[in-house]
């Protein structure tokens, strides 16, 4: 009797798998989902700011924002008197959400192949690979930059000459029951292209990887004629699987932006002609420290540009090589090079002198790379900052540099804010702090760009994420022990 | 010595005791103020002896250049309005000298990963921030042929370039409406990259031969496949470029050093009906003069480069001598950034070498070259209409007391050894290592990129 009882019990427990799981790592629910952030001083874009105003956000979009706007009663409120509140940053080129490259355990394997005929995928021409397909919110960069105020991510696949398509990415952490996957904003963004050449085989050099990309955008134009006519007309020439060629039909129909990565000028004007060569006419570069030789190609052709935060380090010198002041022309501008040219080592006794002279003139190099973004507002080019490789603790400091060396704050925050929306398509819906835009804000102390301030709250969609005050080293602290 | 050249000596000496008392900063040149890319200049050369190539040597004569071009050769003649200058009495000019085998101005020189790679183009690797260019102005040189390296037996299209030094763009080098070229190698290097570096064809030299016989043979089914195909066929550019050597459009150059090998090219060429060759290196090309000259092939030669491995080890210095005696139109390359230098006293080798004249000897590094590179209509001689590519020379160019004093492209003066700035590079990379001696000298050669295979060279 008590064994069926037992069994009947047994059938009514449901199996693990379709358990609604609920453990100690789950989100709460959240008590409201409307959030007011009041009487704070919002940069509601950039250069324009509104004092003692609020922002009411319900279910993650912008519904208020005002000095007249009172809290809704539903509201979690956050007083915001001492604080400022910017539009939630945007990267434009990011790999934050985008796991590691595969180390080559198959590498043996497939480097076996001939190197000269290498498969699709050892080649890198891969632009149908959807990077929605690879992204993985969850992993610890998207937190680390985050918690300098990026909101948004535009996450790129990492590998090979085409390496995919990009995706946006909302930049917070999964609500209860919610998939990584819904953090993933929209559609692909841009077909990506970079001189990422294969390792094991062909093709290895620049010019390799350039008349690979050429001949690709070449046969996707052809591939739209023949792919539908050999079958009514005998034609002896049947096309084969290759989904490579749809990929970059977009680009050549100008339905998706294409987006060169170059990591220096001299390939800039490369990804540029390549662009010119295939008539197309919506083209991003991305990646380029030094973009002053490109200027005039950039302004004619309309071209935006998403430049660097990473920079060169400062160079160590000593107080002699820093006592002497850089030459004046190093101001930016399209002929500005900094150069010393008036070095004469007459012999052993010179060279250190020599010496002090190359530590100037790198010096001189640095300040270019620093002055770069400068130099891109003040030519009327439109750009957007994107992390690409950078370490996120060198960030921020990067972008002091950048100011000191002339770019004003608020062009640099147009860089973070207003600059990607348009460049990625999403200004409706991101960039400022307007009704109607994702709740994105960034919460800080003071002036982002000013050293003391402290960023304290990232709301990303709603989603309030405080930033722990960092441990800072105190004397207290070592007097303790 | 005779008066000539204690004159020369003197004013060297002179000069630099001028410019190291002086030191004048002011006047020094600097990258910024680089004539742009595409600037074509006017000026007035006066009292030169002037080594014309074509027609003889003038002395004591005057050159008209305007917009980039040689507008008037006599005495008396006046500067265009608003146009510099240049006392030339006491020096010499000549055409800017033409290197016909380079591998400078390139961010890599070999796409070495397949056998055939004729779709590669080097235009797509030109780097004009490459300091090279500056000093191989510096050594008179104003145009070279760069190429792809010779790792396999169809390399790359090579790009001739003009030394236009200050621009970043590189398409502002381009010679515009020069005839494309190719890369063919033969011998050692293929088939040590390819049969001995991943196991494929070629391993050998008659590998070699079928790499060509076999790439020739499909571009010619390509193109009549096309012709005969209703519907568009997939577009493949290395057959199209391999096509194109066939029709003429595509002139190729190929690295080549044994008699044997480079009578076979001829084989092969003849039967694929391509008419026009230039043999590059071409060592034991004295050996096979006579067949060369009976194809109508150029060589391209080194003046006493030879050892280095052992299909290089029959040569001799008399090379370009005896291929210019008997008919072979030869030119001398560099492949080197070093030598690019001194182009003129390789020249000269070949009068020590061979007892060349003069007038031959400069041809060997002027109209020689240009005609290989199919642009002998715009450069290589000094002849009115020609483009406005000089070098001038503080003596007569086969001396080796001779340095290049001025060297001029397209009417501007691109190096000008009173005004050489200290330090003249474009691009100063920002974390670079300065360091506390010499610094590390670039390789540019043949098998640039490749010596990582280092077991299977030399």
């Amino acid at each position: 009797m008590t064994n069926r009882f037992l069994g009947i019990l047994l059938l009514l427990i449901p199996p693990a798998a379709m358990a609604q799981g609920v453990s100690e790592d789950t989100p709460l629910r959240p008590v409201t989902q409307t959030l007011a952030i009041t009487n704070a001083r919002v940069v509601v874009a950039p250069g324009e700011i509104l004092e003692n105003t609020t922002v009411v956000i319900r279910e993650g979009r912008i519904e208020e924002v005002g000095n007249r706007v009172s809290a809704p009663p539903d509201a979690r409120v956050i007083e915001g008197d001492t604080l400022w509140v910017y539009p939630g940053f945007i990267d434009a080129y990011s790999f934050a959400a985008v796991p590691d490259s595969v180390k080559e355990e198959e590498s043996e394997e497939e480097s076996e192949g001939d190197r000269g005929n290498p498969t699709r995928k050892q080649a890198g021409i891969l632009p149908d690979r959807d990077v929605r397909t690879l992204l993985d919110p969850t992993r610890d960069a998207v937190d680390s930059l985050r918690n300098i105020g990026f909101t948004l991510a535009h996450a790129v696949p990492r590998d090979g000459l085409f390496p995919g398509t990009s995706a946006l990415v909302l930049l917070r952490e999964t609500n209860r029951f919610e998939f990584p996957d819904y953090l993933i904003l929209g559609d692909p963004v841009a077909l990506i292209a970079q001189m990422d050449g294969n390792n094991s085989g062909y093709p290895g050099t620049p010019m390799g990887i350039l008349s690979v990309m050429r001949e690709r955008f070449e046969n996707a134009r052809r591939a739209t004629r023949t792919s539908d006519t050999w079958r009514e007309n005998g034609a002896t020439y049947r096309p084969g699987f290759d989904p490579s060629l749809e990929a970059l039909q977009p680009v050549l129909w100008d339905e998706m932006p294409f987006l060169f990565r170059a990591n220096n000028a001299l390939n800039g004007f490369r990804g540029l002609r390549l662009a010119r060569e295939e008539d197309l006419s919506n083209v991003i570069l991305a990646g380029i420290p030094d973009a002053a030789p490109l200027l005039s190609r950039l302004q004619e052709n309309d071209v935006p540009v998403i430049a660097p935060l990473a920079l060169p380090d400062t160079v160590e010198a000593d107080s002699a090589a820093l006592a002497i002041p850089l030459p004046d022309d190093i101001a930016p501008g399209p002929e500005g090079r900094a150069f010393v040219t008036f070095r004469r080592t007459l012999s052993h006794r010179t060279v250190d002198t020599e010496k002090t002279d190359l530590i100037i003139q790198q010096r001189a190099a640095v300040r270019r790379h620093e002055a770069n973004p400068a130099l891109l507002a003040a030519s009327s080019i439109p750009f957007a900052f994107g992390s690409f490789n950078l370490k996120v603790d060198e960030i921020r400091k990067n972008l002091f540099r950048m100011v000191e060396a002339g770019l004003s704050p608020d062009d640099a925050l147009r860089a973070l804010t207003t600059a990607p929306a348009q460049l990625l398509d999403i200004d409706d819906i991101a960039g400022t702090i307007e009704r109607g835009r994702l709740g994105n804000l960034v919460l800080t102390t003071g002036d982002y760009f000013s050293e003391d301030t402290d960023v304290r709250m990232v709301i990303v969609e709603g989603k309030v994420h405080e930033i722990e005050a960092e441990d800072k080293k105190e004397e207290g602290d070592e007097n303790d022990e | 010595m005779t008066n000539e050249t204690h004159y020369s000596l003197m004013k060297s000496i002179l000069s630099l005791l001028a410019l190291v008392l002086t030191c004048m900063p002011v006047l020094a040149q600097t990258p910024a103020d680089l004539p742009p890319a595409d600037e074509r200049g006017s000026l007035l050369i006066r009292g030169a002896t002037v080594h014309t190539i074509t027609n003889g040597t003038l002395e004591n004569t005057d050159i008209r250049v305007v917009n980039g071009k040689i507008d008037e050769i006599g005495t008396e003649l006046t500067a265009p309005r608003g146009s510099r200058t240049i006392d030339a009495t006491g020096m010499h000019l000549m055409p800017g000298i033409i290197d016909a085998h380079s591998h400078i101005a390139l961010s890599s020189v070999n796409e070495w990963t397949n056998p055939v790679v004729a779709e590669v183009q080097m235009r797509d690797a030109l780097n004009p921030t490459q300091i090279a260019i500056y000093r191989a102005l510096a050594g008179g040189v104003t145009t070279i042929h760069t190429l792809h390296g010779s790792a396999n037996p169809i390399g790359g299209e090579s790009e001739t370039i003009k030394l236009r030094y200050g621009t970043l763009d590189p398409e502002e080098l381009l010679f515009d409406g020069a005839p494309r070229t190719i890369k063919f190698a033969l011998g050692e290097n293929p088939t040590r990259v390819h049969g001995r570096g991943a196991g494929v064809r070629p391993a050998t030299r008659m590998g070699v031969e079928q790499v060509f016989r076999e790439a020739f043979q499909e571009a010619r089914n390509y193109r009549q496949r096309q012709e005969e195909s209703r519907d568009p066929l997939p577009y493949d550019p290395r057959m199209e470029t391999l096509a194109g050597i066939l029709s003429g459009d595509v002139l190729v150059h190929c690295h080549s050093y044994r008699a044997d090998e480079i009578l076979m090219l001829l084989r092969v060429l003849e039967d694929f009906g391509v008419d026009r060759i230039t043999f590059q290196h071409v060592n034991e090309g004295f050996k096979v003069a006579p067949e060369l000259a009976a194809f109508g092939a150029g060589a391209s030669v080194f003046s006493d480069w030879w050892s280095y491995k052992f299909e290089v080890y029959y040569s001799t210095a008399y090379n370009a001598a005896i291929l210019t005696r008997n008919g072979v139109r030869t030119s001398i390359n560099s492949d080197s950034g070093e030598l690019i230098r001194h182009l003129n006293h390789e020249a000269a080798k070949a009068q020590r070498y061979g007892e060349l004249t003069d007038e031959e000897a400069l041809a060997l590094i002027t109209i020689n070259p240009a005609w290989q590179l199919g642009i002998d209509e715009r450069v290589g001689s000094i002849e009115i209409g020609k483009d406005a590519d000089l070098a001038l020379f503080s003596g007569h160019p086969l001396s080796i007391y001779s340095t290049a004093e001025v060297t001029i492209v397209d009417g501007v003066v691109r190096f000008d050894r009173q005004r050489d700035g200290d330090d003249m590079r474009l691009v100063v990379d920002p974390e670079e290592e300065i360091p506390d001696t010499a610094p590390h000298r670039h390789d540019d050669s043949c098998m640039h990129g490749v010596t990582d295979l280092y077991e299977y060279l030399y």
